[in-house]
């Protein structure tokens, strides 16, 4: 089981990531925009951030450069959930840190608790 | 014999003839839309036309008389000087041919003006004499373009809006997470998925050539084992070809086959390519895929025993929307972007693509690429394509 924080302004989509999650065990907070995102992610500690890019008020790119700025905790991984196909923009994202990209309008729900599932281990094996 | 008056009268006419044919030459020279200008054969400059001037921001006496080289610069997209050698100018005349390409040149007024120039050497007894060079501004074709590529990225984007919501619930339903489904429900839901797939398909290929042709694609080379991918992707098509008791056979060497590429875009042009072969090859027919290295190059061929393209249909396969008359009849879901993309990817990697194909016998399509290519860019061949287009 793992702190999951889903960083997303579409309430829809946010909803239904929570309740796969939530299927396969993990705890879930969610955020719907940049600026909520940065206040649980102190809050909340959470081992995995599921972040969108494109947002109201403050982005995933601008969430991930204050995010590091004010001192991301060692071991959490970041997974882009977007639909952009402007590579730019990915590529930056993967520069400040993000784990992987996921393409929203294809994610499937094994697909996605596959991914949290293998950070899960990752983090648990590195803390062993 | 001619008397004296003849001759002087045969004389009078012929200057007369040539006075009037550099009277029309001159006239048409200067009333051409686009810019014109005439070089000897050291490449100086003897007449330049009003538009060329209005294009460049000069003054006749800036121009005449000069070298053209000094006159016009051309540089690249990067606004790079264009070295003499690989100068439209130079080409035509070191190769004797026409040479049109999309270029840019620095003037007064612009550093990077998108033209399209044209360059026809004059030639006399085969040697060139001198080159005439035309060319228009493309600076509102280049700015709709991008315009229309920018907007398909957005409308592409929006259309992943919606859908994000519709795949993610659907999957869940068809998981599961709403309760089990009946058989029917099941079915129905593989249908929904399916169509969900198709058009997450579409999307991407539009945002994957909206990409290319925004000048956006990202050319990342290293060394990589094209045997292995070649490999890989043929076995992950190996289900699609048995569904269709297509016998998919390959023929690749033993030895891993080294060569600089970017693994995505090889992975891409193959894909598709293999991907056709399969669509549009009717049930127990075969597919075979080899790869073989060809002096400095390697060779990528695949062949199937399909549809084939008719003749009719050929001179068309690698632009936007192309589908074969003889495919539209067969109900096969296809976009029409498949070899476009091929053909842009292929260029962009300073590749080539081509094929030898038959109605109801078959199509073979070739892909080759050279061995090593430290090409971290977009070549210029890419331009010509697009401009083709």
């Amino acid at each position: 089981m793992a702190n999951i924080l889903i960083i997303e302004d579409d309430k829809l989509l946010s909803d239904a990531y929570k309740l796969i999650l939530k299927r396969h065990g993990h705890k879930v907070s969610t955020a719907y925009n940049g600026k909520q995102g940065l206040e649980k992610a102190t809050e909340q500690a959470p081992k995995i951030i599921l972040l969108d890019l494109l947002m109201p008020e403050m982005g995933g790119i601008e969430f991930l450069e204050k995010y590091n700025k004010q001192g991301k905790p060692a071991g959490v991984s970041i997974v882009i959930l977007s639909n952009l196909g402007d590579e730019k923009k990915v590529q930056k994202a993967m520069t400040l840190g993000a784990y992987k990209y996921i393409v929203k309008a294809h994610a499937k729900p094994e697909e996605l608790a596959m991914v949290v599932d293998h950070l899960v281990s990752k983090d648990l094996s590195r803390s062993i | 014999m001619l008397d004296l008056s003849e001759l002087l009268k045969e004389l009078q006419d012929s200057t007369l003839r040539a006075v009037q044919e550099r009277a029309k030459t001159e006239a048409l020279f200067a009333s051409m839309g686009e810019g014109a200008i005439a070089t000897d054969e050291n490449g100086v400059i003897y007449r330049i036309n009003k538009t060329a001037l209005n294009i460049l921001g000069l003054t006749e006496k800036q121009a005449l008389g000069k070298w053209f080289p000094d006159v016009v610069m051309a540089v690249t997209h990067e606004n790079k000087t264009i070295p003499l050698i690989d100068r439209p100018i130079t080409r035509a005349f070191l190769s004797g041919r026409t040479i049109s390409e999309r270029i840019y040149y620095r003037t007064k007024k612009n550093p990077r003006l998108p033209v399209f120039a044209t360059v026809s050497p004059i030639l006399q007894e085969g040697k060139p004499i001198g080159a005439i060079e035309t060319f228009r501004d493309i600076t509102q074709e280049h700015k709709v373009d991008r315009m229309k590529s920018e907007f398909i990225s957005i409308a592409s984007h929006q259309l992943r809006t919606p859908l994000s919501a519709i795949n993610t619930y659907s999957r869940m339903l068809y998981d599961g997470y709403a309760g089990d489904l009946s058989g029917a429900q099941r079915d129905f839901m593989k249908v929904i998925l399916s169509s969900i797939d198709r058009m997450n398909e579409l999307i991407t290929t539009f945002l994957d050539i909206s990409r290319i042709e925004t000048g956006q694609l990202q050319i990342n080379s290293s060394s990589i084992d094209y045997n292995e991918i070649i490999s890989t992707i043929s076995h992950e098509f190996a289900q699609v070809a048995a569904a269709k008791k297509i016998s998919l056979r390959t023929d690749l060497p033993r030895a891993p086959l080294q060569v600089t590429a970017d693994p995505l875009l090889l992975t891409e042009v193959f894909s598709n390519l293999l991907s056709n072969a399969i669509k549009y090859t009717p049930q127990k027919g075969t597919v075979q895929v080899t790869l073989a290295k060809r002096n400095k190059n390697i060779l990528l061929k695949i062949s199937d025993t399909g549809y084939g393209i008719p003749k009719e249909s050929q001179a068309g396969v690698f632009s936007k929307f192309f589908r074969a008359s003889n495919i539209m009849q067969k109900e096969t879901f296809g976009t029409g972007l498949g070899l476009y993309m091929v053909k842009l990817i292929a260029t962009g990697m300073g590749g080539k693509v081509w094929f030898v194909s038959r109605e109801n016998v078959g199509s073979t399509f070739y892909f080759s690429i050279p061995v090593s290519n430290n090409n971290d860019g977009l070549p210029a061949q890419m331009d010509e394509f697009l401009q083709q287009q």
